[in-house]
């Protein structure tokens, strides 16, 4: 099978740069990468730790191999994010800084709630507007005295979700109780190192101006508000968040709501690196003469003219394995393109976050063939997109999802962006294995091959399966 | 980089003035800003929080700003004239007239971006 002429497997990078392992010159490099602000990401030893402006974050959350993290703005509207004692409480005390949070420092506190009914500490911020909103309130929270951890989430009272985990068993349980068209949507659970876990849960919230958010320690089963068996249950706690749409990764705060900014990747290869596999020393001339030397007139028109003709077996073939797609209100893509909406090869998420839609373009941004596929965003998806003249196929997950075998390619293509024609428009935002670019269309066993998985172990894994 | 503060009527009026900043359509007909400005919209404020009673229930209600509130981290840089001398960056029309000037963070601030060493 033919090495990929580009490929990016996140590894290198510098403030505002991520570097890309072929073609080994640097010409594949990402050379723009913005982010105005500071980010947490997950570190090699797994701790959360904060990385500075315009430097990319390798995250290692899942363990393995890092991924490429691209995230857009997000708040954090919970102040005091690791500070429990500035939260509202009612029956219960804080001690501050007891244990090591899951940033490896001295700075996750302890909540001890008595048997009293409503023993909790709780925080109210205002929404956007008086609306219904998705959000996802999350904590990271490690076992002491008690086996479970309530959670509540509330609009106007009784408006309400309530979650309980229980660290034994590992599992999470929510209710949606109050009415007010604040519904359940989703919970889960992520485990840290030193035993800490990142519990989330994601609800529709009512038309209620605030949202207050509740934690409270269990020795017995029940929500924040129900007596309790023991009268020390207690819980070591840190980075509370609650946010709009899906859970993101952490963003400290103190006094204030803090807003991490948006990630924009772009600008890898160039008008060389996309010519593709051509067979012919007259026409690669022809093309070389045509990236460098703009002022020969007609020297492009001639070359896509042999190619359109069918003439040369011109091919080429993009390449991505994304380790989870966020589910957000983006129209996010990844694109080859010529930087304009004209010609380019794009793979991108709807916003309905379930399917994703895959297209080429080209002269005045006429598409030549697409497909808009299911996708499930929580696991891991491979994507291909082949294409020659009069031949495009399109790849999820090791199988062949459509083909078309009419029409021209796209011409000049000459850089690669995690975003729609290499701007700063309809950014793509989740966790990236790799991208590749092959300037050959490779066989449809090669493709299989690549938008496969290795073994049935790594499938599974894959879709959130345990094989025992 | 310049962080500004603003409070505005009401979300409507808020809505307006950032449409204002640029707006276009994707070929999906999904809006997009054309600028690189970065804007967060934060309601009414909380003043002061709410309390609840045993059973959970609101016992003094949260109290909240009258205004509707934004945070914008400007993609404006003050520059230099010819003759060196310092040109602030400034508002973009119509914002000035809305913004508040602190001498803290408030209750938003921008991940690392400290508002005092960056304020408009």
């Amino acid at each position: 099978m033919a090495n990929p002429t580009l490929a990016m497997i996140p590894s290198g990078y510098k403030a505002g740069k991520v570097y890309s392992v072929l073609p080994v010159n640097g010409d594949g490099d990402f050379s723009t990468f913005t982010r105005a602000g500071q980010a947490t990401r997950v570190n090699q030893s797994g701790f959360i730790e904060t990385v500075n402006a315009n430097v990319p974050r390798l995250d290692y959350t899942n363990g393995g191999c890092p991924v490429l993290l691209l995230e857009d703005q997000k708040v954090n509207n919970l102040t005091y994010s690791e500070d429990f004692n500035n939260w509202t409480k009612l029956n219960i005390t804080t001690t501050t800084n007891t244990t090591m949070s899951p940033s490896g420092d001295l700075s996750a506190d302890t909540i001890t709630r008595n048997s009293t009914a409503a023993s909790y500490v709780n925080k109210t911020f205002t929404k956007e507007d008086e609306d219904s909103f998705e959000m996802t309130l999350s904590v990271f929270v490690k076992k002491n005295v008690g086996d479970f951890f309530a959670i509540r989430a509330q609009g106007i009272y009784p408006h309400r979700i309530d979650t309980l985990f229980q660290f034994s068993t590992e599992t999470l349980t929510s209710s949606e109780s109050g009415g007010g068209n604040f519904s359940f949507i989703s919970a889960s659970f992520k485990k840290y190192t030193n035993d800490w876990y990142r519990l989330d849960v994601s609800f529709e919230t009512d038309e209620s101006a605030t949202l207050t958010s509740l934690f409270s320690a269990r020795s017995s089963s029940g929500q924040v508000d129900s007596t309790d068996s023991a009268s020390n249950s207690s819980v070591f706690i840190w980075g509370a968040q609650c946010e709009y749409d899906n859970l993101s990764s952490y963003i400290q705060t103190t006094t204030s709501a803090q807003t991490r900014l948006k990630e924009i990747c772009k600008d890898s290869g160039n008008s060389v690196l996309f010519n593709g596999d051509y067979n012919s020393e007259l026409l690669n001339s022809l093309r070389l003469r045509s990236t460098y030397f703009e002022n020969l007139q007609g020297t492009t028109d001639i070359l896509n003219s042999f190619l359109c003709n069918g003439v040369l077996s011109y091919g080429s073939t993009m390449f991505v394995d994304l380790q989870k797609s966020f589910k957000d209100r983006s129209n996010g893509r990844i694109s080859i393109s010529d930087s304009s909406t004209f010609n380019r090869v794009v793979i991108g998420k709807q916003t309905n976050n379930s399917q994703f839609k895959l297209f080429i373009s080209r002269a005045n941004g006429d598409i030549v063939s697409e497909i808009t596929t299911n996708v499930d965003f929580d696991v891991r998806n491979k994507i291909a997109i082949s294409w020659e003249v009069d031949n495009f196929k399109f790849y999820v997950n090791g199988f062949l999802v459509h083909t078309d075998t009419s029409g021209g390619i796209p011409i000049d293509l000459n850089a690669m962006a995690f975003n729609g024609s290499n701007s700063g428009i309809n950014n793509f935002f989740g966790e990236i294995n790799t991208v590749q670019y092959y300037n050959t269309s490779l066989l449809n066993l090669e493709i299989e091959k690549l938008t496969s998985y290795s073994s049935f172990s790594k499938m599974a894994e894959s879709q959130l399966c345990i094989v025992q | 980089m310049k962080v500004g503060k603003y409070f505005f009527k009401d979300l409507a009026t808020a809505e307006a003035k950032i449409k204002a900043l640029g707006v276009s359509e994707d070929e999906e007909g999904n809006e997009y800003p054309t600028h690189s400005h970065s804007i967060v919209k934060l309601g009414h404020i909380v003043l002061e929080q709410p309390e609840f009673d045993e059973d959970g229930e609101v016992t003094k209600e949260a109290v909240l700003s009258e205004n509707y509130h934004l945070d914008v981290l400007w993609d404006l840089s003050d520059s230099t004239d010819e003759d060196g001398e310092l040109i602030k960056a400034d508002h973009p029309h119509g914002w000035k007239s809305a913004s508040v000037e602190l001498d803290s963070n408030g209750v938003h601030s921008f991940f690392g971006i400290d508002y005092l060493a960056h304020k408009m």
